[in-house]
């Protein structure tokens, strides 16, 4: 486990890396650090999972959703400015499906970010690898992460004060029980997985690269949007934009063997209870988002399956 | 402003179309100007007085005094604050030119100010660094419906003891902390130009204060100097720059349907907002703090706009600069003396900006094509 902290710390350039036992418990444990307690408020954007409600919530303080860009499902710095006050403890910022949001930007507004890399690990902002930007960065290793060992997370970061905090707070054993602490280690057993497909990320990467240029030049003519193109994309999401309503569109693909997904189980505004109209960015990533099987040991032809299925529902279809 | 017109037939997209706003209120606005005719009240009038009334209420101010356009509404608005000759005022460097000519033609000086670089109003710091025993007001520019910095701006008024005269010429119904345009300065000057958020038929403007000795003084200035129930007793040398009654009724039953328009107005920029933030190459409009910004013009800032304007144009899609030039480097006020470079901001911004169509009756299909349009331009 201490291996791949080294190496996660030198492969994202940071001082130090702290290994929990999932991405969730690594958000929670950085929110505590960072000393985030009831009374405060975190900021997350709404078009992501809802493992950041449920971690701002662990810690007492409460979630303020800001809307998102809506071809990317990045979270707009504008929006996150607009809902930041005095009591706004920390932003969570998550680059959605493997590219980087605008964090310099919400770096920027002097609010403590903690960069959520659970999508993102191995792509790149300006050349900058992502995991090295914010007070905080934070990693998850499940099983269909770009780092897969199963379960598993991490917090990293530049300052020390933040890594001794992580590490008292993800163990209770061996410590005077005086304050508050958790049962997250990540184990050895994930770690050595963790390790091995950290060795192997580069080739990943180029896989999934190859794939999404396979899918883009199929899509080239239109009727399917395609995701945005970038160099420093990883695609750890193949997110297309279709016309036609996707609850339809999931199960005719899956009548014909292919599994695709809405990328976001729901936006987070939605969640709470509020309106679509002051979400117009999320709303609408939701309302046309479709996730197309991608992964690294997808075969050209399977992608080519997906393309030919895929065309057939709606361009010719 | 520039426009960079297009044949009429291939405009899908135009920047405004004022027929969709006439067809969807036509039965009011034929009947209220049928009543002018009837009562052949063509200048000033109860029409125009009702307006005034409705217009200071929506504005929450004690007084409207409506004139003959945005320009003379300025006009005005300095020489009863008594702006003079000898005197300096202060006006930011981006913004349509009857700011300035109406500070000249009141025969003050204009000393420009760079603008904020994130909102494009005027910059607080640098106003207070631009005062001298000479200034006697500052006019904020509202500039593309997001109001300027009220309180760093009313507090450098009340400190210098100058006038702080809003040209809320783009800005019907902005607010400012809840406060209304035209409601925070010792007056308001509007424009009623029929491009803007709430448009007459023609020119016309409007003047917005609390103070009732200006008021009348106003109300004399732009009737030839004359009191009412005393005319031809010219009180003193005035101007004939009073509104029409014609005028009064359009913008009197326009003014009903001013924050539906303005929210819809929203709407379309939130959706710009979201569906083109991901371009790193561009630079949106943002709403300050505590601003309600009404978005007269959806501005954006690129690095090749001439390219991207010939894009939208091939498209169909209609796009303008607002504006070009900085005031201060246009053949009229070079003048001044501000040589190239002393207004960096502004000058800068003048080459990036590009207004996108935005008008409260614009269909979601044309939001969508101009969205599409400025993604396959960066594809």
């Amino acid at each position: 486990m201490e291996a791949f902290e080294n190496e996660m710390a030198a492969f994202t350039g940071r001082r130090y890396a702290v290994a929990v036992s999932s991405g969730t418990a690594a958000l929670h444990l950085g929110l505590l650090a960072l000393g985030v307690s009831e009374g405060q408020k975190v900021i997350v954007p709404s078009y992501v999972c809802t493992a950041l409600l449920h971690a701002v919530w662990a810690t007492g303080a409460e979630p303020v959703v800001c809307d998102t860009y809506s071809r990317s499902g990045n979270i707009d710095p504008v929006a996150a400015e607009r809902v930041l006050e005095d009591r706004t403890a920390a932003i969570i910022v998550p680059h959605m499906f493997g590219l980087a949001a605008k964090i310099e930007e919400l770096v920027a507004l002097g609010t403590p970010c903690i960069e959520d890399c659970a999508m993102s690990i191995g792509a790149t902002r300006a050349g900058r690898p992502l995991g090295s930007f914010g007070e905080l960065s934070v990693c998850s290793f499940y099983a269909t992460k770009m780092l897969a060992a199963g379960e598993g997370g991490m917090v990293l970061t530049d300052r020390e004060d933040m890594a001794i905090a992580v590490r008292e707070l993800r163990a209770y054993d061996g410590a005077p029980a005086r304050s508050l602490r958790f049962n997250s280690k990540m184990t050895d057993l994930a770690a050595s997985l963790a390790r091995v497909q950290l060795r192997r990320l580069p080739e990943f990467v180029a896989r999934r690269r190859v794939l999404a240029e396979l899918y883009d030049g199929a899509f080239a003519d239109g009727e399917i949007e395609t995701p945005l193109a970038s160099p420093e994309h990883i695609y750890y999401r193949y997110v297309v934009k279709i016309r036609q309503p996707v609850s339809d569109m999931i199960i005719r693909l899956a009548q014909r063997g292919i599994s695709a997904l809405r990328p976001v189980y729901n936006p987070l505004h939605a969640e709470l209870g509020q309106s679509d109209q002051v979400f117009p960015g999320a709303s609408q990533a939701y309302a046309a988002d479709l996730s197309l099987p991608l992964y690294p040991a997808l075969s050209d032809a399977e992608a080519e399956e997906v393309v030919a299925v895929m065309r057939a529902l709606t361009i010719d279809g | 402003m520039t426009a960079m017109p297009l044949p009429q037939s291939r405009i899908e997209v135009p920047m405004n179309d004022l027929h969709l706003q006439y067809q969807q209120i036509k039965g009011d606005i034929d009947a209220a100007l049928a009543s002018v005719i009837e009562e052949q009240t063509f200048i000033l009038g109860p029409q125009v007085q009702r307006f005034e009334a409705d217009y200071a209420a929506y504005c929450r101010v004690d007084h409207c005094i409506g004139v003959s356009s945005g320009t003379d509404a300025l006009v005005l608005a300095l020489l009863a604050t008594g702006v003079g000759e000898g005197d300096e005022v202060i006006a930011p460097a981006l913004t349509f030119g009857a700011t300035l000519e109406a500070i000249c033609q009141v025969g003050a000086r204009p000393v420009l100010c760079d603008i904020d670089p994130r909102f494009y109003t005027i910059d607080p710091e640098q106003a207070r660094r631009s005062i001298t025993p000479r200034t006697r007001a500052i006019v904020p520019v509202h500039l593309y419906g997001q109001m300027a910095d009220m309180n760093a701006l009313r507090e450098l008024a009340a400190d210098s003891d100058l006038s702080l005269i809003e040209d809320a010429a783009q800005a019907q119904g902005a607010r400012y902390c809840g406060e209304l345009a035209g409601s925070l300065g010792r007056a308001g000057c509007f424009s009623f130009y029929p491009g803007k958020n709430l448009g007459a038929f023609g020119d016309a403007g409007g003047i917005t204060t609390d103070d009732q000795v200006l008021a009348e003084r106003l109300r004399r200035l732009r009737n030839h100097g004359q009191v009412a129930g005393d005319k031809f007793n010219y009180r003193e040398i005035g101007f004939n720059a009073r509104m029409d009654g014609l005028q009064g009724a359009v913008l009197k039953t326009k003014l009903r349907h001013l924050d539906k328009w303005n929210q819809e107005r929203r709407t379309i920029a939130a959706r710009y907002n979201a569906e083109l933030g991901d371009l790193d190459c561009m630079i949106q409009p943002v709403e300050a703090p505590d601003n309600h910004h009404v978005y007269h013009l959806y501005v954006v800032r690129v690095q090749d706009r001439e390219a991207l304007a010939a894009s939208l144009r091939a498209d169909g899609i209609e796009s303008a600069v607002h504006y070009p030039h900085p005031l201060h480097r246009t053949p009229a006020f070079r003048l001044l003396g501000a040589g190239e470079g002393s207004l960096p901001v502004s000058e800068q911004i003048c080459r990036e900006i590009l207004s996108l169509p935005l008008y409260p009756e614009m269909g979601d299909e044309q939001v969508d094509r101009v969205i599409d349009a400025v993604w396959r331009h960066y594809a």
